[in-house]
């Protein structure tokens, strides 16, 4: 075979290869279009107005906007811009109307009624009522779709029985009571079980077969009554949003919403860029080593937002070497100050327990002072054997955590105990964790206004119980904070589990790190961020100048 | 002297020679030759500590005390670069030595006896390539726990198709060259053909790529701390240094914190390289010294 | 030849087979399952995540699951991600072209200044342009990819607003291939820097070799072009271990990108790989196996097809 005969076929294989690349690329861009609800003619015409965009950059990808589906904050910024909630939650623990003008609590606790707004409507235009509420309450709690947040309608009387024995009605077009299991707290129910609760169209939805609810096609271009009209997606790296001029709290003043997947190390760059107008907030914060060099540039607004989420060291009680006494000293050895001075350059408070020491059920009581020379003492009166080598498991993907298991491992080093960092990602990590099979391990949580966030984990029965409690004491005590309703009451119960947490140490509460969040001068009335904590924000405040 | 020694003899002289008008391969091996000396005496002679805190300066620039700086969590640059160069170096050539032992033997009886043998080291090599090898890295690293020996292995095993594929290719061109035929004419064994025939005519692309993969290993490694699955700290090695330059402020203003380690890393990867380079021209007996 | 072909498909299938089983148990060995993660929310339960895992068929052993997944690669379903609840060849087929584009390109790049320069580099030895070449082939070689991205975003996107740092488009504009292109460069770039040094190398290398053998003294002293002797006698002899370098990158064309596709947000198979993994999203992790070793032995076919082309000393029977 010649030298052309051998080009010609090297020439064709190239072909071949680039006509199949760009036929992906059409196929990518076909898709679009339909899924598009803009006309098609807008990718040739140049707009003669300026569309005005909002970009939002998070730092890792969504995985489902089937919101009773998900469990990823990354999905739930996608899903709290399509749908509507009934209350916007705040982060010092008191909320704003949403879907629901107002919320009341019967005088026992056990009825809950929320009163709907009469203008909110679906971007098809049908008008969004009580059957909504209800429908998506069907859903999420129906064993037939067995979502994965199912469990947050636990709260309801007739929950798991059947699918239609959730006792959720609606007495007219705008009202929907809820029965509850037992009394409860408002505030309980609204800030943990709500929070998830995004409300699904009745009239297209409810035709179908609940188990057949997750193949419809509706879920390619889903229809909401939030504040953004979903338009189109590049999976794992943007979606696009259309504004919804019709919603009721606010016109938007912006007419597109994009939500772009960047990875931590280019956020800055491309906030400094333009490419990136804000951050998400509780998804996606600067890193320490940029925040500096982000304070300095004239186009960025920068703030250090206190966060209700914090890291702990869970501590495997079921180890009999790890007794309580050895416990304590553990949580007296480690230096707290230097990680919040030190690691987080301040941005950051001291975590002594689960509840944040400006939330007004704050026990000062629990502060446990860093003593190492007192724990060296104790360690040595309770016999701790100095060859013991205890594994510390730590998951990857959070650099200040892996350190701060660095400046733990040094502190116990100092006062006589050995301690060795195992590295694994974190569904490895996980795994470890919940089986039992680690001394100490480092786990981080989102947090809540409500004292009770961290009580479930104390749970003995309760996949999350790491610390592999056999004893239901704190659980219960937390527990009955959930269930009495005035605030010494609740404040009396949650004392006392914050001192049976400090008395037993199932967990050494770390830090809660600030939020290092950012946006551009392009974008005013960007407020109030710690709020983004909660799943949901007021991107109908935001303008773009 | 016998003929054979003599012959023998001169053969190898040969090869010092033509190595040694390599100059840049020369320097190389100085280079690297010094480099593993520092790395494995100076820890000992200064007494370097890359692992406990300095809490009194995270982040700190380089000092009398710190000669480059302290990391996040003050713990000593210089160490971490240190101790990083062991761990480096170690992952780097001892992956490429098992490649290099399994790749070699399998794609020289491939080429060489073809049939059915060729068959199935070829669809082996296939099955290695196609592998996604992040699998086995996290498989590996979550049963034997992540450490720099389970980072080797990884490496290691996951590179010899490489080495089998271009030896394999090689060994098809040179046994159909005249001298082989000639050899097995006059009745040379098979295994002598393959040692003093095949194989040293069809070894230069296979130490060029050596010299790549030992380069190659080192790179996957800093890639691998990248997607946090490399060698972890606290253990240093140049990866992990290089993972803290993730961040634009770091690249402009906290140069010490990762242009030592990029440094010595590109610099030990080109001595390497040139080392390879010499190596492969030594033994080159075409070439005039 | 096409005797050949047939067979060679033939002794694929088990090669496949092979190759998936691999994985698939290898997988399972992972600590953790999908629903670990799945169920990482305050309010799970443990009934909750049984139920989940029977209805993905989860908690059946591990050879059952395996069949039943071959079952359905046979009939062509590749099955539902765990993660997305999307079928996973939707998720596929909208994440290769994104790194076809990238890598495809790269490779092209990479060959288009590698070969001329390492023929150039073995025809003049120690010359300026070897260094040169040299110099260039070593630092792209030592360089780790996203170090290299870094420092490219840091200069070319931060310093001089040239290129966007990440993402396949601008938000503000509609869609355009000339924005994906303009968005584009930067990977490209930085997976090229990997690639071009090695091939230099190797080109430099099998040159060398080749313009020591005898037919090529015949060439010139024949009176040939310089330009012939180099191009159509030398290299085409050289080029055997220049294709299985080549044939070598052909795993990474369709999944090596993973770093690079990180860094730049580009939405590409190498970046769903690392998630499907991080998630033990096993059908998209299989999806993908499948996807790679189908990619590996085709191409890897092709190539060696090509040695036949290249050297007609080789037969195949």
């Amino acid at each position: 075979m010649g030298i052309v005969q051998k080009k010609t076929v090297l020439i064709c294989l190239l072909i071949l290869a680039l006509s199949f690349v760009s036929a992906q690329g059409n196929k990518e861009s076909g898709a679009q279009a339909t899924t598009a609800t803009s006309a098609p003619t807008t990718a040739q015409v140049t707009p003669n107005q300026k569309e005005k965009t909002i970009t939002l950059a998070m730092v890792s990808t969504w995985d489902s906007i089937i919101p009773f589906d998900t469990t990823s904050s990354y999905s739930d910024v996608c899903c709290d811009l399509i749908y509507d909630k009934l209350v916007y939650l705040k982060a010092d623990g008191t909320y704003l109307p949403r879907l629901a003008e107002s919320v009341e609590m019967n005088t026992d606790s056990t009825v809950m009624t929320f009163h709907l707004r009469k203008d909110s409507k679906w971007s098809d235009g049908e008008p969004v009522t009580a059957k909504d509420v209800v429908f998506t309450a069907k859903v999420y709690a129906a064993p037939s779709v067995n979502a994965l947040r199912k469990n947050n309608l636990g709260v309801f009387a007739g929950f798991g029985k059947g699918d239609d024995t959730l006792e959720v009605s609606a007495p007219d077009n705008y009202t929907v009571v809820f029965k509850l299991a037992e009394p409860t707290n408002k505030d309980y129910v609204l800030f943990n079980k709500s929070r998830d609760f995004y409300i699904l169209p009745e009239h297209i939805l409810g035709k179908l077969p609940l188990d057949k609810i997750r193949e419809s096609d509706y879920w390619k271009s889903p229809i909401g009554s939030g504040p953004c009209i979903y338009q189109s997606q590049i999976s794992g790296e943007r979606m696009e949003f259309k504004a919804n001029k019709d919603y009721y709290l606010k016109k938007p003043q912006w007419d597109k919403f994009v939500v772009r997947v960047v990875p931590t190390s280019n956020l800055l760059a491309g906030l400094m860029n333009g490419e990136i107008d804000t951050l998400a907030g509780n998804v996606a914060s600067l890193q320490l080593a940029d925040w500096t060099m982000a304070k300095k540039q004239s186009n960025l607004v920068c703030q250090s937002v206190p966060s209700l989420g914090y890291q702990y060291m869970a501590i495997n009680t079921s180890k009999p070497y790890l007794t309580p006494a050895i416990r304590r000293i553990i949580n007296m050895s480690i230096d707290r100050k230097l990680m919040v001075d030190g690691l987080l350059q301040g941005e950051g408070v001291i975590a002594y327990g689960p509840v944040a020491p400006n939330n007004i059920y704050y026990d000062k009581e629990i502060e446990e002072p860093f003593n190492p020379e007192k724990a060296k003492e104790l360690l040595k009166q309770a016999g701790w054997d100095p060859n013991k080598v205890l594994v510390m498991s730590v998951p990857t993907g959070n650099t200040v955590r892996e350190q701060a298991a660095v400046i733990i491992q040094q502190n116990l080093a100092t006062i006589g105990i050995k301690a060795n960092i195992e590295t694994a990602d974190f569904a490895t990590h996980l795994n470890r964790v919940r089986k039992g099979d680690y001394d100490l391990g480092f786990i981080g949580s989102s947090g809540s206004p409500d004292p009770s966030e961290c009580v479930i984990n104390f749970c003995p029965t309760h996949l999350n119980n790491f610390s592999q409690l056999k004893d239901w004491t704190i659980y219960n005590t937390g527990d009955k904070g959930g269930h009495v309703f005035a605030f010494e009451d609740r404040k009396k119960c949650y004392d006392e589990y914050q001192r049976l947490l400090r008395e037993y140490v199932p967990f050494a509460f770390l830090y809660y790190a600030n939020s290092l969040f950012a946006h551009s001068t392009r974008v005013d009335g960007i407020s109030d961020v710690q709020d983004y904590s909660q799943l949901n924000r007021d991107v109908w405040n935001w303008v773009v100048k | 002297m016998t003929k054979k020694q003599a012959i023998k003899g001169s053969y190898f002289q040969d090869v010092k020679q033509r190595f040694l008008h390599h100059k840049l391969a020369v320097f190389a091996l100085a280079f690297l030759t010094m480099e593993v000396i520092l790395v494995v005496f100076l820890p000992r002679l200064m007494h370097l500590d890359p692992y406990s805190l300095d809490v009194m300066a995270f982040g700190a620039a380089p000092s009398a005390k710190h000669l480059l700086g302290t990391d996040d969590v003050g713990r000593d640059m210089f160490s971490r670069l240190v101790f990083g160069g062991r761990i480096s170096l170690t992952v780097g050539i001892c992956s490429a030595i098992i490649s290099l032992m399994v790749g070699v033997p399998l794609g020289l009886l491939a080429g060489y006896y073809r049939g059915p043998f060729e068959m199935i080291v070829m669809r082996l090599s296939d099955i290695f390539m196609s592998f996604p090898s992040m699998i086995l890295i996290l498989v590996l690293a979550s049963v034997l726990g992540q450490s720099v020996a389970t980072i080797t292995v990884v490496i290691g095993v996951l590179g010899w198709p490489e080495f089998a594929r271009l030896i394999y290719a090689s060994t098809l061109s040179v046994r159909e060259k005249d001298y082989v035929e000639s050899a097995k004419a006059i009745g040379t064994r098979n295994g002598t053909v393959l040692l003093r025939y095949i194989l040293p005519n069809a070894s230069a692309p296979v130490i060029i790529a050596f010299t790549f993969r030992t380069a190659q290993a080192i790179i996957t490694e800093s890639s691998l701390s990248f997607l946090g699955l490399g060698v972890q700290p606290p253990v240093a090695s140049w990866g992990n240094i290089l993972y803290y330059a993730q961040s634009i402020s770091v690249l402009s203003n906290k140069v010490w914190m990762w242009l030592p380690a990029g440094m010595l890393l590109i610099f030990t990867v080109l001595c390497i390289n040139f080392l390879g380079d010499g190596v492969r021209d030594a033994l080159d007996t075409k070439m005039s010294i | 030849m096409g005797k050949y072909i047939v067979r060679r498909i033939a002794i694929s299938i088990p090669t496949f087979l092979g190759i998936t089983i691999l994985v698939y148990f290898l997988s399972s060995l992972a600590p953790g399952s999908p629903l670990e993660l799945l169920f990482n929310d305050a309010n799970a339960t443990g009934e909750v995540m049984k139920a989940q895992e029977a209805r993905l068929g989860l908690d059946q052993p591990v050879y059952v699951q395996y069949l039943r997944w071959l079952g359905q690669l046979l009939k062509g379903n590749l099955g539902t991600s765990y993660r997305t609840g999307l079928p996973v060849w939707d998720s596929i087929a909208e994440r290769i072209g994104p790194t076809l584009l990238i890598t495809m390109s790269s490779l092209l790049l990479s060959i288009i200044i590698a070969i001329p320069l390492g023929v150039v580099s073995a025809y003049k030895p120690y010359s300026g342009w070897d260094y040169f070449s040299s110099g260039l082939s070593f630092i792209g070689a030592a360089t780790p990819n996203f170090f290299a991205g870094l420092v490219l975003v840091f200069l070319f996107s931060v310093k001089v607003k040239f290129f966007p740092s990440s993402g396949m488009y601008d938000t503000n504009i509609p869609h355009s291939f000339g924005n994906m292109f303009h968005h584009m460069i930067l990977p490209t770039i930085v997976l090229s820097i990997q690639q071009v040094g090695g091939l230099i190398r190797q080109t430099r290398g099998s040159m060398l070799e080749v313009l020591q053998d005898d037919y090529v003294r015949t060439a010139r002293a024949k009176g040939c072009l310089e330009k012939r002797v180099l191009f159509r006698h030398a290299l085409r002899n050289a080029l055997a271990p220049i294709v299985t370098m080549i044939g070598n990158m052909i795993p990474f064309l369709v999944g090596g990108a993973v770093v690079t596709e990180q860094l730049f947000s580009w939405p590409g198979l190498g970046s769903l790989m690392v998630l499907s993994i991080n998630s033990r999203d096993y059908p998209v992790i299989m999806g993908i196996t499948v996807f790679i070793s189908m990619a590996v032995l085709v191409g890897n076919l092709i190539i060696d097809l090509l040695y036949g082309l290249l050297n007609p000393r080789i037969r195949y029977s």
